[in-house]
């Protein structure tokens, strides 16, 4: 599943966190990791800066690797950074991209706002987003000990389900499934309406159908060995993913990058953009397989 | 000249509607802090007009027998419109029940059984149903039971639900036009106006229905042949579907509710006869909601949605202080000089501004403000009743024009785009504008057929 692991590195002490993560990963799929850095434009001088950088990684990643099998390929690519690492991404079928929201002190800084922000927005590939600030606590144990995974009851919205699955069965992790039903739906009109109530028997509907496919979804975990539970809760989705991530303990949020109210709300919306944003959990983001079920709840 | 008051009036409104507009904060809000700014910056700081307050606050209306008890001849009202506010809290609880206990879940699922799951004739019975309840519930409900049913049969009889929901959407604008209690707007004029439900049928009933039936076959043929193509080859099984009687929690409030909705429309048909006032109407159905179904009647009132009411209660007291200061007079003055005086051009403006207004504003602010310019220009010597049929029927049908013109319309794109149907603006308006422009224009020429 996880066969070949994309690290842009900018060379930023704290965007090496991904390298950590990274290295766990491929340990435990035996992965090929590639480490990619990118120069271009103006820092055009960096270029040379930058090989050396990634060859010093590559050193201290084969040393990790003592013993064990590791494939590893060093890519210094110029150009424009998040443009580059997309195609490359693309171009050389990437089963993961492992990068840290902000990267303030590299050789090629990158930030949340500019080039992370694309390449979370844009890569083709699931992307494991690291938080700047969790990661510079460096806290002991794995980010993959404690995993949360929203789902919403749509197909669209487990794309990342099968990823946590390997996860959590490779890396022992104890998994938290976590749905939210919502009372109600914020629209946007002129002057009208701002909140549309839903009728309570539907909702009472979505608690019957929900509970049902999340004790469904923890079935595929607890086959595959991995400790999983349950949580149904009632709000705004996004609070309560970041407030349960939180309570769960969990430094991992995977997410479906697209759910049941399509790409535009969950990569775009208000969902993934307050969880991307107001979230303080990595995230593993994973986009959706062409023109899933709308929904298999209702 | 524009005196101080009115240029705060002004300022106070346009700012409250600026921040609505931004949505960051519920719409309640900016219409109370509204509100209070007229009450005390308008008519305390600049009019030294306590009266006014009392004026516009309209609390005074609430006492008066007139305002509740039958034989007395209907109040007009300005400022805070509390019949309005009344009748709309009264329904809304009567159509919380009405929902609680299944039924329009079930009417929805039974009318489809009856057509037998074909999506044409689910498409056809739909628009009529939606049009029918319109007229006596707010269309959000209609849209929220309607629209979902639509989706979850469209899943299992596998047609596109998105043009019977754009279809349903737009009879349920043009079905509320057609009734005093089946759009906010018109509740609004009508007790403003002191109009009747009666008087509303038998003048924007009868050119609304001429609209919907003008809708229903402009809709068939436009999504006929698409509906048969995408149901072709899959089999109609009944015993599949969801079965009309699992909509119901419980047979015995169901079939009192029932009644309870059946009474509320005779007492509503018949309010001009009998004398009862909306209001009362509203409360009686609320106090027959809550006292058969005592057992969840706080649970109930918590379902309510205060904060529209809290809304309206704001609009109304900034839009009182536009017409207490004289600001939609000079308003209804500049309609009068353009259009030279002629009553058709004021009726075909009102109609037409109203039309287009309320196809990007909502219609509720939109009527709220046109109320005072209408009684002005009827003080100035225009007849009133065509121009607030005018107005009604301007609000109501322009509004099916985007899918942010009305409440029925949100509600019903919002809900197809929450279970994987995103309408686009493109694809509902290439339908609906084209439609809402059609039936304005039957409206308008009816209507300058049988008043001018």
């Amino acid at each position: 599943m996880l066969d070949k692991i994309l690290i842009p590195l900018d060379g930023a002490k704290l965007g090496e966190a991904a390298l950590d993560q990274g290295r766990e990963l491929a340990l435990a799929f035996g992965s090929e990791l590639h480490l990619l850095g990118v120069c271009g434009g103006p820092e055009e001088k960096y270029c040379g800066l930058m090989r050396g950088y990634l060859d010093k990684k590559a050193e201290d990643v084969r040393r990790d690797f003592l013993g064990k099998d590791l494939s590893l390929k060093v890519v210094v690519l110029s150009g424009e950074a998040a443009g580059q690492v997309i195609d490359y991404a693309r171009r050389e079928r990437m089963d993961l991209l492992v990068i840290v929201s902000h990267g303030h002190s590299g050789i090629m800084p990158w930030t949340m706002g500019g080039t992370a922000n694309k390449i979370i927005h844009e890569a083709p590939v699931p992307v494991l987003l690291l938080r700047a600030a969790a990661a510079k606590k460096r806290r002991p144990g794995s980010i993959f000990a404690k995993l949360l995974l929203p789902l919403d009851g749509s197909a669209a919205g487990e794309t990342a389900l099968p990823y946590v699955l390997e996860i959590a069965a490779k890396l022992k992790s104890k998994v938290t499934l976590l749905s939210v039903i919502e009372s109600g739906q914020r629209v946007h009109t002129i002057g009208g309406l701002d909140f549309i109530r839903f009728p309570e028997q539907q909702v009472q509907k979505m608690r019957q159908d929900l509970s049902a496919y999340l004790d469904g979804a923890v079935k595929k975990f607890r086959d595959r060995g991995v400790e999983a539970r349950a949580e149904l809760t009632t709000g705004h989705a996004a609070e309560e993913i970041i407030k349960r991530a939180k309570a769960a303990g969990a430094r991992l949020v995977a997410m479906s990058s697209h759910g049941k109210s399509g790409l535009r709300e969950w990569v775009f919306g208000s969902v993934s953009n307050k969880v991307l944003h107001a979230g303080k959990a990595h995230l593993l983001l994973v986009k959706p397989t062409p023109n899933p079920e709308p929904s298999r709840t209702r | 000249m524009h005196t101080l008051s009115q240029i705060f009036a002004v300022l106070i409104f346009f700012s409250m509607f600026i921040v609505i507009i931004l949505n960051k904060v519920p719409r309640y809000i900016p219409a109370l802090v509204g509100g209070g700014l007229t009450i005390v910056v308008v008519f305390l700081l600049i009019m030294k007009s306590p009266a006014a307050v009392l004026g516009v606050l309209n609390v005074g209306q609430i006492v008066q027998p007139a305002f509740w008890i039958p034989g007395h001849e209907p109040l007009e009202s300005s400022g805070v419109n509390w019949q309005t506010i009344i009748f709309i809290g009264g329904m809304m609880v009567m159509v919380e029940g009405l929902g609680k206990v299944g039924f329009f879940r079930w009417l929805c699922l039974y009318v489809a059984r009856v057509v037998k799951y074909r999506a044409v004739s689910i498409l056809v019975a739909f628009i009529l149903l939606s049009g029918f309840l319109a007229m006596f519930i707010d269309s959000i409900t209609v849209l929220l039971f309607l629209a979902t049913v639509t989706i979850e049969l469209a899943r299992m009889l596998k047609f596109d639900p998105v043009p019977v929901i754009i279809a349903e959407i737009f009879a349920s604008n043009v079905g509320g036009s057609a009734t005093m209690s089946g759009d906010p707007p018109n509740i609004i004029i009508g007790t403003a106006l002191g109009y009747s439900f009666m008087d509303f049928l038998k003048n924007t009933g009868l050119i609304a229905w001429v609209g919907m039936i003008a809708t229903l076959v402009l809709f068939y043929f436009l999504f006929r042949k698409g509906l048969r193509a995408s149901q072709k080859g899959t089999p109609i099984d009944p015993s599949l579907y969801p079965r009309p009687k699992e909509a119901i929690d419980d047979p015995r409030l169901f079939k009192v509710y029932i009644g309870v909705f059946v009474l509320t429309i005779a007492l509503l048909v018949t309010h001009a006869q009998t004398g009862i006032s909306v209001a009362s109407i509203g409360c009686i159905a609320a106090a027959l909601t809550l006292a058969f179904g005592y057992k969840n009647a706080a649970h109930t009132m918590a379902r309510v949605d205060w904060r529209t009411l809290l809304f309206f209660f704001g609009l109304f007291v900034c839009v009182g202080g536009l017409e207490h200061t004289g600001a939609l007079k000079a308003l209804a003055d500049f309609i009068g000089r353009v259009s030279g005086g002629s009553f058709a051009i004021v009726m075909t403006i009102i109609l037409w501004v109203s039309a287009f207004s309320s196809a990007i504003v909502d219609n509720i602010p939109f009527a709220a403000t046109m109320i005072p310019v209408i009684r002005s220009l009827a003080a100035a010597g225009m007849p009133l009743p065509p121009l607030a049929w005018a107005l009604a029927l301007g609000t109501d049908i322009g509004g099916n024009g985007t899918p942010i013109g009305a409440s029925a319309n949100v509600v019903g794109t919002a809900i197809a785009e929450k279970e994987g149907y995103p309408v686009s603006w493109g694809r509902f308006c290439k339908y609906a504008l084209p439609v809402m422009i059609l039936v304005v224009g039957i409206c308008w020429i009816l209507l300058v057929i049988k008043f001018t």
